[in-house]
């Protein structure tokens, strides 16, 4: 039997990451939950999930020596996807815990959502990726979150500079395509990152592995430009 | 306008690990296996799942959780699970199962601080308050709470409830009026609209809903979902057609 790519999902604390590790099944992945530095820092794939709160989840990553894993695959131009709450953490800071340093990979700060609609956003919104993206499509997708990265941040939207592990060559190896999706008023709600040719950063508000079959097409789309996957 | 579809979902009462209530569907032997159900209905466009857990039983429950993950691994939009949730440990179990959401009914009622722990533990869109209510004039805004199934009523009233819940944390509220479940009446509009204005979070109707107008109702109510049970079951009424006569009404739907 051939071995199947192993996706590693990083140990954030949180219990329910059964959808995530069924996107894996899907995607013909075999889904590890692990909160391992060194495997995390040089998996083949690495997904930061995304429930909880920003605090919480930083507190777990920095105590498991893992913003530096995460950062150092990410400049390394290893596959890494982060949902919801997972691709908040990319960012430097949030409203949600105040004080707390995001792994900083991105410039950019998440708030709370800034609309008078109900709060969690609950449920089916579109995504419109700009036109330059090249992995994004448009879609409905499923979110579940009250924050997210104003859209105000996309004309600055870039590597974060100075941070630990990286130079300021990141800043012009990566480059960066997103989405946004309106409610209330326009949030960022997909990011995908070249580098090298391949977009082996993607990030999503929405979480893919609840999107029906356009969240697994397009994970599958993504690991086929990584090179992970390839169609059977 | 928000942007954010009006949700469909069908309701699948389970019993020891399966589906109890009538189902007949077109092209499909009835198998009584609930995932076929499940698949059926993402295949339908469903926009999520609630299954309710109407088990006695220990067994029954450890049951429940092991069909949650069997259908988790096969479909790809969001499950939500109630019905005797008495604990954290139970929203726990059922989380690690594969549900993306619990509610919480009774339990929340006798102990409302349930609604902190799940919603601190695992985030706000985790935490599903279920509130089943029936009209009662002496209450401030005209509605009961009623637990352990609508046999007990609790002198609670529903919007103040409904209001505790939202700022204890919880993320939805799923109303069901018992005057109307059952009857093919339509949603209880006044009640819905009551609690969608009284709370800042999502609400689910449930309860009556037979025809496509109560669904529009349902939605110009103030509902952000909508769900129903035997309709779809029955093969009565497809969610497609519900979703194709909001859209007619200029309704944003997932199609």
């Amino acid at each position: 039997m051939i071995e199947r790519p192993k996706l590693i999902i990083v140990e954030t604390g949180v219990a329910n990451l059964a959808s995530v590790r069924a996107l894996a099944e899907r995607l013909d992945l075999e889904p590890e939950v692990s909160g391992d530095p060194e495997l995390v820092a040089r998996a083949p794939v690495v997904i930061l999930p995304g429930v909880g709160a920003f605090g919480p989840a930083m507190e777990k990553l920095a105590g498991a020596k893992l913003v530096r894993a995460m950062r150092a695959r990410v400049s390394a131009g290893l596959p890494t996807a982060g949902i919801c709450l997972g691709m908040q953490l990319f960012f430097e800071e949030s409203e949600e815990s105040p004080g707390i340093r995001g792994l900083g990979i991105l410039k950019g700060k998440v708030t709370r959502l800034p609309t008078a609609l109900p709060l969690p956003q609950l449920g089916w919104n579109r995504i419109e990726p700009e036109k330059s993206a090249r992995l994004l499509e448009r879609g409905w997708v499923y979110f579940a979150n009250s924050y997210g990265v104003d859209a105000a941040n996309l004309a600055a939207l870039n590597y974060a500079e100075a941070g630990e592990g990286t130079t300021s060559q990141h800043q012009s190896r990566f480059e960066f395509f997103s989405a946004t999706t309106t409610y209330g008023a326009p949030f960022i709600s997909a990011i995908e990152g070249w580098s090298e040719n391949k977009p082996s950063l993607i990030l999503c508000q929405f979480h893919p592995e609840l999107s029906g079959r356009f969240g697994t097409e397009l994970f599958a789309r993504w690991l086929e430009l990584n090179s992970i996957r390839r169609e059977a | 306008m928000s942007g954010l579809a009006v949700r469909i979902i069908p309701c699948l009462d389970f019993k020891d690990g399966r589906v109890v209530k009538g189902i007949k569907f077109e092209n499909l032997i009835d198998s009584g296996d609930p995932l076929e159900r499940a698949l059926v209905y993402e295949e339908q466009s469903a926009d999520e799942l609630t299954f309710l857990d109407i088990s006695a039983t220990v067994e029954g429950r450890k049951t429940m959780a092991a069909e949650v993950a069997r259908i988790r691994k096969r479909l790809s939009i969001p499950i939500t699970v109630g019905g005797g949730i008495g604990s954290v440990g139970d929203a726990a179990r059922l989380l690690e199962s594969g549900a993306d959401r619990v509610s919480v009914n009774s339990a929340a009622v006798r102990n409302p601080s349930i609604v902190d722990q799940i919603a601190g533990q695992f985030g706000v869109q985790c935490a599903v308050v279920a509130i089943d209510a029936a009209k009662n004039d002496t209450m401030p805004s005209g509605y009961e709470v009623k637990i352990a199934a609508g046999a007990v009523a609790t002198g609670l009233d529903a919007v103040a409830w409904a209001r505790e819940a939202a700022s204890r944390g919880a993320g939805e509220i799923l109303l069901t009026s018992i005057d109307r479940d059952g009857t093919n009446l339509g949603y209880e509009r006044e009640l819905t609209r009551r609690v969608a204005r009284a709370v800042g979070i999502p609400v689910v109707a449930s309860g009556g809903a037979s025809k496509l107008e109560h669904f529009l109702e349902g939605y110009q109510s103030g509902a952000s979902a909508l769900l129903a049970a035997g309709i779809f079951h029955r093969g009565e009424v497809s969610i497609i057609e519900i979703k194709k006569y909001l859209a007619s009404h200029n309704v944003e739907v997932r199609l």
